[in-house]
């Protein structure tokens, strides 16, 4: 069943305007809001939500329930309970069939409950493991589903448990043996999304239609951007190596180019350029803070200096996102909003 | 025919005039979110820089080193400027927030310089009311009018947390019906942001109370769930109209006792979101949906800190007030299947 409402011509803010103008009265406003309103949508929404609210408190009272008791039960009732439920939802998912989204939910459920019960088990055996084994475990055992299911969010959940075992491996092990500094765990982190996003560009233009949904590309795309962005801006703060830096920055700009000239010329996304815009606004702007360092100093003890360095930063920042402004307002001109 | 068209033969509007109306509204809004928000993030980090600016300014140069009459006087000017910017380039996506970001820092200023001397903040409260007034009378920013009473408003609650020496919960009851009618019997001037801040600013700071250890119910929460309860019993009487037939409507009244039901038993902060999810469905507002589904789960999940019963009587209430959602779902499922059958 489809839940995405038809755009609608008349929306709320175009009543307002209706409003505004004294064409509608304040008395038949809610008549006014009743014929525009999307009645399939909303009927099928207001089920739904009731379904939900119902669902949602009944097993809330239910772990409420467990936690009051969970003190009190031995161990292999607490990794039973947990097994029972993973049971229950693969020989759910199973039943209803993997090609609906009910099963491809009970599936998601199971690979979240996965999780529980490596760390119940932690829990419980104390078993002096690394927290990144748990993460490394759980996307291991998790991946045959993720593969069989075919639903973006068990891909993205996988991705996201996948990404926090490596980024964890990095912060416990690769950062204090010092054989990676902390500042590329993350811009490999940001790269391993990036090719996370190519693979998914990959498999729709093969004719992989579960993948195609927009957000997708959007998620992965912010991700991997803000990943990389977060190493190459710390740079501007603060340098410890050079050379490190100068490969977290050219790590950022080669996504940013990369990802333009994709979405630019071959994939044609207004709102996927814009968030590449975004990130190498705020770039520049950090780059700004920097030369302005540099050059005058933040001293804000003095008044020349602070003014002065103040002043240039406020000039910058304006530059910088009026350019960005204009970028996208030209962009916009050239490229569809929403892609097909 | 359009959906225009429609929608004026239906309620009798001259379809030349609405058509004028909207077709000024939608040149003046024409920029989607996502780059108002890569704008918006710019203009605000400019602001805030700016901001350090007039700070160290009045450090250095004036030796001005906590906030006073001066500063408020400043701070009215920024924000009187910030309009006349408005004004000037209602259309520039990067000037329009700046001008926002720079209203709301000129309004806190002017707060500040007036509550701090004399260590009020019921007269920061008052003096934010004039400055939240004209954020109403001018139409250019809908954003500036929701920080603007937002602002008054997390004063004024602060405010009066202050004047009872500890967090009070249950004021967002207070605040829901007036928002409430705001929204479905709106006045022609735009103050739809109001109604949004009457809505989400309380339960917000409801929130905020929740965790805090000492906090105490207005009234015991019975004030609240009476007004709550009105609440959805006026949105449950306009969707009444909706209803075709007798059947339908005893099945809506069957899920409006379950939400009612709902309602009485969960705390304050879930009962206001169950009256943003209602408000959300008779207004078919996809942004009130989402920001009552939140506060929802929010409010659901803060149940289980809450030392007011033990974590069996939290339980028992939960799975009550589900099972009572479940049994109407089922009711209503079950009669619409005979219907297509029949």
């Amino acid at each position: 069943m489809d839940v995405t409402p038809a755009r609608p011509e008349l929306g709320p803010s175009a009543l307002q305007a209706l409003r505004s103008a004294g064409l509608i009265s304040a008395r038949g406003y809610a008549a006014a809001v009743d014929s525009v309103r999307d009645e399939a949508f909303w009927a099928r929404w207001g089920m739904r939500a009731l379904l939900a609210l119902g669902v949602g408190q009944f097993l809330a009272g239910v772990v409420f329930f467990f936690a009051y008791n969970w003190n009190d039960l031995s161990d292999i009732a607490k990794v039973a309970i947990i097994e029972t439920s993973l049971v229950i939802a693969v020989g759910g998912a199973l039943l209803v069939g993997l090609d609906r989204v009910f099963g491809q939910m009970l599936l998601i459920a199971a690979s979240v409950l996965t999780g529980m019960l490596l760390a119940v088990i932690g829990q419980v055996y104390q078993t002096g493991a690394d927290v990144f084994e748990l993460f490394a475990a759980w996307a291991v055992l998790i991946l045959p589903w993720t593969i069989i299911s075919r639903h973006p969010v068990h891909w993205l959940l996988w991705l996201v448990v996948a990404e926090v075992a490596f980024a964890l491996y990095g912060d416990q092990v690769l950062v204090p043996i010092q054989e990676m500094p902390g500042e590329l765990v993350w811009v490999i982190v940001g790269a391993t999304i990036a090719l996370a996003l190519a693979a998914r560009e990959w498999a729709v233009h093969r004719g992989m239609a579960w993948l195609t949904a927009h957000w997708t590309r959007l998620v992965l795309l912010f991700a991997a951007m803000a990943a990389l962005f977060a190493p190459a801006a710390g740079q501007m703060f603060d340098v410890d190596n050079l050379t490190v830096g100068a490969m977290c920055v050219a790590a950022f700009l080669l996504a940013a180019l990369l990802a333009s000239a994709l979405y630019w010329r071959s994939r044609r996304d207004f709102p996927a350029l814009v968030i590449v815009i975004g990130f190498v606004d705020a770039f520049v702007v950090c780059v700004g803070y920097r030369i302005i360092d540099e050059g005058i100093g933040f001293d804000l003890d003095d008044v020349g200096p602070a003014l002065s360095s103040l002043g240039a930063m406020i000039v910058w920042a304006i530059a910088a996102t009026g350019s960005a402004a204009l970028i996208m307002r030209r962009l916009r001109g050239s490229l569809q909003e929403v892609p097909s | 025919m359009t959906q225009l068209a429609a929608f004026c033969a239906r309620t009798g509007i001259d379809e030349a005039a609405a058509r004028q109306v909207l077709g000024a509204h939608v040149t003046h809004e024409s920029a989607p979110w996502y780059m108002q928000v890569v704008l918006g993030i710019g203009a605000w980090i400019t602001a805030i820089v700016a901001l350090f600016f007039v700070g160290v300014v009045m450090d250095l140069v004036f030796e001005i080193d906590e906030p006073n009459l001066a500063v408020a006087v400043i701070g009215a000017i920024v924000f009187v400027a910030s309009l006349w910017l408005l004004h000037r380039r209602p259309d520039g996506a990067f000037a329009a927030h700046a001008a926002v970001a720079f209203a709301t820092a000129g309004t806190l200023l002017a707060a500040a310089g007036v509550g701090v001397p004399e260590s009020s903040l019921a007269l920061a409260t008052a003096t934010t009311l004039p400055f939240a007034a004209a954020a109403i009378w001018q139409q250019r920013s809908l954003l500036l009018q929701f920080l603007i009473v937002s602002s008054a408003l997390t004063l004024g609650i602060v405010a009066a947390w202050d004047h009872w020496n500890d967090p009070i919960l249950g004021l967002p009851a207070l605040f829901t019906p007036v928002g409430v009618v705001l929204l479905l019997c709106p006045p022609r001037r735009e103050m739809r942001p109001t109604a949004f801040a009457l809505l989400i600013v309380p339960l917000l700071l409801d929130s905020v109370a929740t965790s805090l250890d000492v906090k105490w119910m207005l009234w015991f929460g019975w004030l609240a769930r009476g007004l709550l309860l009105a609440t959805f019993a006026f949105l449950f009487v306009v969707n009444w109209r909706r209803m075709a037939d007798r059947q339908t409507r005893l099945l809506a009244l069957a899920a409006a006792v379950a939400v009612a039901v709902a309602t009485f038993l969960l705390p304050v902060g879930a009962s206001a979101a169950l009256v943003l999810l209602t408000l959300a469905y008779t207004l078919g507002s996809r942004t009130l949906a989402a920001i009552g589904a939140l506060a929802e789960v929010y409010f659901i999940w803060s149940f289980y800190w809450d030392l007011e019963g033990t974590l069996l009587t939290k339980s028992i209430i939960l799975m009550s007030a589900g099972a009572v959602l479940l049994l109407c779902y089922g009711l209503l499922i079950g009669t619409l299947r005979e219907r297509r059958a029949s």
